[in-house]
């Protein structure tokens, strides 16, 4: 059956619409804000709220490390231990 | 539905109808749109107008403490008051006393615990403020062992300000937790210092 022309429009609304509102009812963190986050917290400086390229590496002994880059460039290291001590250095 | 006129041919009729019907479902649409996107706003300032009324709350109430002072005062001795005329709360029970009553009471353990179920932030950040909070604690079990702890208070009132400032900007996302704990600021450092109230 052929769909017509305000059934159309009437879609591409809803389908607007529902791009509009459902972005504002989820409001989890990406992984990539929160490691911006963390960094910032320890005090170094980033640049923007979310990082880009990271790579996460776990060893067998529960410790994290986490490498990203920030938007100004810099790239960092965040270490989580087992005990979930944070840590973060910057990488040359 | 509304005959074609005969001078008007069928297909200029027909193609006029679903203009109109194009141009009637756009607006339904902007209007859906602008009652939605009204709705977001409105749901992003909760935090704000809940906050409102706590604040006129207090601001009433010490207004009626001023008003019943300056009525002792101005009162004759001897004279009665007729309840529920001037004096709108009872004597029994001070104003003051109970807004400090309805202040959340949230001790550090607590506090750890809202923010741990916290979809506000993220796990990396969580466990840095973690690490934050341990080594608040162990500096004040420091102090506190070598008997030092009343001659640093205030350096460490100022320590813990500055973590809870920085929990708080990071609970943009959380309004409730974030009053909470603003309102909980005394009890929490009360419980994280073992002083009794």
């Amino acid at each position: 059956m052929e769909e017509s022309g305000g059934g159309k429009i009437m879609r591409v609304l809803l389908t607007v619409m529902a791009l509009i509102v459902l972005p504002l009812q989820g409001q989890a963190v990406t992984l990539a804000e929160d490691i911006a986050t963390t960094i910032m917290l320890r005090g170094h400086p980033c640049g923007g709220s979310a990082v880009t390229q990271i790579n996460e590496v776990s060893d067998g002994a529960g410790n994290r490390t986490v490498q990203a880059t920030c938007p100004n460039g810099h790239r960092y290291q965040v270490d989580v231990s087992s005990e979930g001590r944070v840590s973060v250095k910057r990488l040359k | 539905m509304i005959s074609p006129p005969s001078q008007i041919s069928t297909a200029a009729y027909n193609y006029a109808m679903n203009y109109s019907k194009r141009y009637l479902l756009v607006a339904v649409g902007l209007l859906l749109l602008s009652v939605a996107s009204a709705g977001c706003a409105k749901q992003g300032k909760v935090s704000v107008s809940s906050e409102r009324p706590l604040e006129q709350k207090a601001i009433d109430l010490k207004a009626v403490d001023l008003k019943e002072d300056v009525m002792e005062k101005t009162e004759p001795a001897g004279m009665e008051r007729h309840e529920g005329k001037s004096a709108i709360v009872s004597k029994s029970s001070k104003p003051t006393e109970r807004a400090e009553t309805a202040l959340p009471e949230i001790t550090m353990d607590q506090l750890v615990e809202r923010l741990k179920a916290t979809e506000a932030i993220g796990l990396f950040t969580k466990l840095a403020i973690r690490s934050d909070v341990i080594d608040f604690k162990k500096s004040v079990k420091l102090y506190r062992k070598r008997s030092a702890f009343e001659k640093n208070a205030k350096m460490l009132k100022s320590r813990f300000d500055g973590l809870l400032l920085k929990i708080l900007a990071l609970l943009e996302r959380d309004p409730v937790l974030s009053k909470d704990i603003h309102l909980a600021r005394e009890s929490i450092w009360k419980s994280l210092v073992g002083v009794k109230s």
